[in-house]
């Protein structure tokens, strides 16, 4: 029998607002944080609501105490402000000689940062020239595991919207085979002229505020964010006498091979995931008092979702999505929504899925 | 109807050009055929890119893929949307 | 770390490698200070409505991919896990040129959706209907490794299993032109041991893609195993030295009884540090170096672990490879690769030929 693995600390920053106290006041107040961008140029700033951070790229850099000019995105400095959180609260500001590892999860790394500058990267060598090697994934991460002076183990994953997720699971599966003694997973993901333009491509942005799991909802609203879990086996968690937030019982990945970019309207690979996690958790449904769903507020993804959670739950208990509040944070999601999930087993609530009025017909 | 005729003619090549249907010519795609499925064979990803297609030569946008997939049965059917609904 | 078999595997590099080790008989040098691959007929792995649309890299890897896996005789699998560095760059410079082209209007999802880095392995999974554990990697030098890492982690939870490993890397005129205002590429094309002997700053571009079918159980016939993976993030030299102390000895070894060394020298004078003390702390080992073969990208290791591979299973080492040729022939049973991408990511791998 495995020792149980416990989350021990966690630390969230989105256009919520930085911190995890002040995103269980807002999630608890049914507050959102949806709007106009402010910071972010592009074309489509009004067009749409964003879920923007709403500080400029300036005061994230002197909130993380580094200088202009060394080449640091808007993607590593959020991810270096929710990382602090974390290892502040799980007690880890001084770390002895602990094997710790960061597993990082981005989607388009310093895209931010690039995008704003390719043409004069590709010109002429200049001030911009310091984000010229941010476009990959691996680039904020070095930068986060840097300034927290992390080096037995640095990771990135980069799985689209569930990159987070399987950091997570990454950081479980290392410390179960012993090859970490604590491990720092979640992700991180700026908002982008790239992205917005991408899913606006694709045609799946939502004009106004998204309805997740509402009949008449139509796309997402994108988000940005970061979001990040401490793990170790509860033996370590309690001989160094940090507290345990919650245990980490149960996961899976699986690709259900349907289409590049759209699910399964039978959601036959959300329904594979949620009961292979809950066979390796050993738990039954009915043990299950809250679901934190993906709910992107796609046609597709909510259709999915809704006909998984019902093949495999004969009770439904209650669900809803939180990206009506943070907006679609991409690769930070499954870690923001895993700090969203704790609180609502620490604090035993709920949060309200907003602007839902009309149910799915096919779903009663 | 010769100026249909052509459009018709026109938009072959365009498809061909904007979907990289390497190796095929006008005269390949029968334009009663359905370009999606069955015919032609093109998928969801086709549909969004003759979207582009529309909007970037004909100045026609489609907000909706429901309505877009109806816009683009066929090539004769793309044509008379064009027709109804160009602003350029 | 729980040692996996490789089963099959096919390279696409800038040499002949997707014909075997044989194409190394002849090599290619590039006529620009970057290698670009040999492609193979494409059209022989993938569908005409997606090979329309798929970009060079894409292309490479898929066919990589599905070769391997054509070869191991597997038609299931358990996880496919594949490390790339920069994905499908050419995509993603494709969709930000046409942002500013086209004024962020009527832009083509294709390269978008192509751009994110992920979309080999979802392609693999959905063209075969392989429905199993499935991730990316996305870091630099340690791409290919953690991929591996991952798949050594997956056999130690499920033994029976089946996985396919991989990477993939483009270049592309833009990526090398923002590199080569940084100094990463040699001015000129410097070709095999001047490349290596150069002591000037800058090294070959290079790019390419390496599959390998992976099992926890020995085939019956002579296997090589890959016993070993450690990563270094930004060591010490004396890091360096530890961790290679420290390998040897949990795979209970003597520094003798590696037979050959295989080192992933660029070229470059700037990250050359630690290469001369890794090779002195083997003076028996037979040195074998592979970047001046296939340039320099995140993943070039993949050219690495597939040609030693290959040097072991068919005992034999091309000439191309060897900066001074050994004269005596003897079994080589343990390899050893040390690589250090641009000195953030090093790290060292261990080969051991089973009969």
């Amino acid at each position: 029998m495995q020792e149980r693995l416990v989350i021990s600390g966690k630390g969230l920053y989105t256009a919520l607002g930085q911190g995890c106290e002040v995103h269980f006041q807002q999630l608890s107040r049914a507050q959102h944080a949806l709007g106009p961008l402010d910071f972010l140029q592009t074309n489509h700033g009004k067009n749409f609501p964003f879920g923007e951070i709403k500080k400029d790229t300036l005061e994230l850099l002197e909130m993380a105490h580094h200088s202009h000019h060394q080449g640091y995105t808007r993607t590593s400095l959020i991810g270096i402000l929710a990382l602090e959180e974390a290892i502040r609260k799980a007690g880890l500001e001084k770390r002895e000689n602990f094997r710790i590892g960061l597993i990082n999860a981005t989607t388009v790394g310093g895209m931010c940062e690039v995008e704003k500058y390719y043409f004069d990267i590709l010109d002429k060598p200049g001030d911009y020239s310091q984000y010229s090697d941010t476009i990959d994934c691996a680039d904020c991460t070095h930068r986060i595991a840097d300034h927290f002076r992390i080096k037995h183990f640095v990771s990135t994953i980069s799985t689209a919207c569930s990159s987070s997720a399987n950091a997570i699971m990454l950081g479980a599966r290392m410390l179960q085979q012993d090859m970490l003694d604590i491990a720092i997973c979640g992700g991180t993901d700026a908002l982008t002229r790239f992205t917005i333009n991408g899913f606006n491509a694709l045609k799946n942005i939502d004009k106004t505020f998204c309805r997740p799991f509402d009949a008449d909802r139509n796309g997402l609203n994108l988000g940005e964010g970061a979001a990040y879990l401490v793990l170790e086996k509860e033996s370590h968690c309690l001989k160094r006498q940090a507290e345990p937030l919650a245990y980490l019982s149960g996961f899976n990945n699986y690709n259900e091979a349907f289409h590049p970019t759209a699910p399964n309207p039978e959601g036959e690979g959300a329904y594979q995931v949620m009961k292979r996690a809950l066979e390796h958790a050993r738990l039954n449904q009915e043990d299950i008092g809250y679901i934190n769903a993906h709910g992107t507020a796609t046609l597709t993804n909510d259709e999915s979702e809704s006909n998984a959670m019902k093949r495999l739950f004969p009770a439904l208990p209650p669900f809803s999505s939180t990206k009506c509040y943070t907006g679609h944070t991409l690769a930070a999601a499954g870690a923001v929504e895993a700090c969203f999930s704790l609180m609502a087993l620490r604090e035993q609530s709920v949060f309200a899925n907003l602007n839902f009025k009309t149910p799915m017909p096919k779903l009663n | 109807m010769q100026e249909l005729t052509d459009l018709k003619q026109t938009l072959k090549t365009q498809i061909i050009e904007s979907l990289n249907l390497q190796g095929m010519t006008p005269d390949d795609i029968d334009e009663n055929a359905p370009l999606f499925g069955e015919g032609l064979g093109l998928d969801s990803i086709d549909s969004l890119e003759l979207m582009v297609l529309l909007e970037r030569n004909y100045g026609i946008k489609i907000e909706d893929a429901r309505e877009g997939r109806k816009a683009m049965e066929s090539v004769a059917a793309m044509a008379q949307y064009i027709v109804d609904h160009r602003t350029k | 770390m729980k040692p996996m078999f490789i089963i099959s595997s096919t390279c696409i590099s800038p040499q002949n490698t997707f014909e075997g080790l044989e194409g190394l008989k002849a090599v290619n040098y590039p006529k620009e200070p970057v290698y670009y691959c040999q492609e193979p007929d494409f059209s022989k792995y993938i569908n005409p409505v997606q090979i329309r649309r798929m970009s060079r890299a894409l292309k490479m890897g898929y066919t990589a991919a599905i070769d391997a896996l054509n070869k191991s005789g597997f038609t299931q699998l358990d996880a496919i896990i594949i490390g790339t560095g920069k994905g499908c760059m050419s995509d993603t410079e494709i969709f930000l040129h046409s942002i500013v082209e086209y004024q962020e209007t009527a832009l083509n999802a294709t390269h978008f959706i192509h751009s994110t880095y992920n979309q080999l392995n979802g392609l693999i999974a959905l063209n075969k209907k392989i429905s199993c554990y499935n991730i990316t990697y996305v870091h630099r030098g340690f791409s290919l490794e953690h991929a591996l890492l991952d798949a050594a982690l997956y056999f130690a939870e499920h033994p029976q299993s089946q996985i396919l490993v991989g990477s993939f890397d483009e270049m592309t005129p833009d990526h090398f032109k923002v590199k080569k205002q940084w100094g990463y590429w040699k001015e000129e094309p410097l070709h095999g041991q001047s490349l290596l002997y150069s002591k000037t700053p800058g090294t070959l571009a290079g790019e390419g893609s390496a599959f390998f079918v992976l099992s926890s159980e020995k085939p019956k016939e002579p296997a090589v195993k890959i016993c070993d993976i450690q990563t270094l993030y930004s060591p010490e030299s004396d890091e360096v030295v530890s961790c290679l102390n420290n390998l040897l000895e949990r795979n209970q070894l003597q520094k003798e009884e590696i037979d050959l060394l295989m080192l992933g020298e660029n070229g470059d004078v700037n990250h050359a540090q630690n290469y001369p003390m890794i090779a002195g702390q083997f003076p028996e080992a037979e040195k074998i170096y592979f970047k001046h073969l296939c340039g320099e990208y995140d993943t070039a290791i993949n050219f690495g672990l597939w040609t030693g591979y290959e040097i072991l299973l068919k005992q034999m080492i091309p000439e191309s490879m060897q900066l001074e040729v050994r004269s005596e022939k003897k079994t080589y049973r343990h390899l050893l690769i040390y690589n250090n991408y641009f000195g953030k990511n090093q790290g060292f791998m261990l080969l051991k030929l089973e009969n």
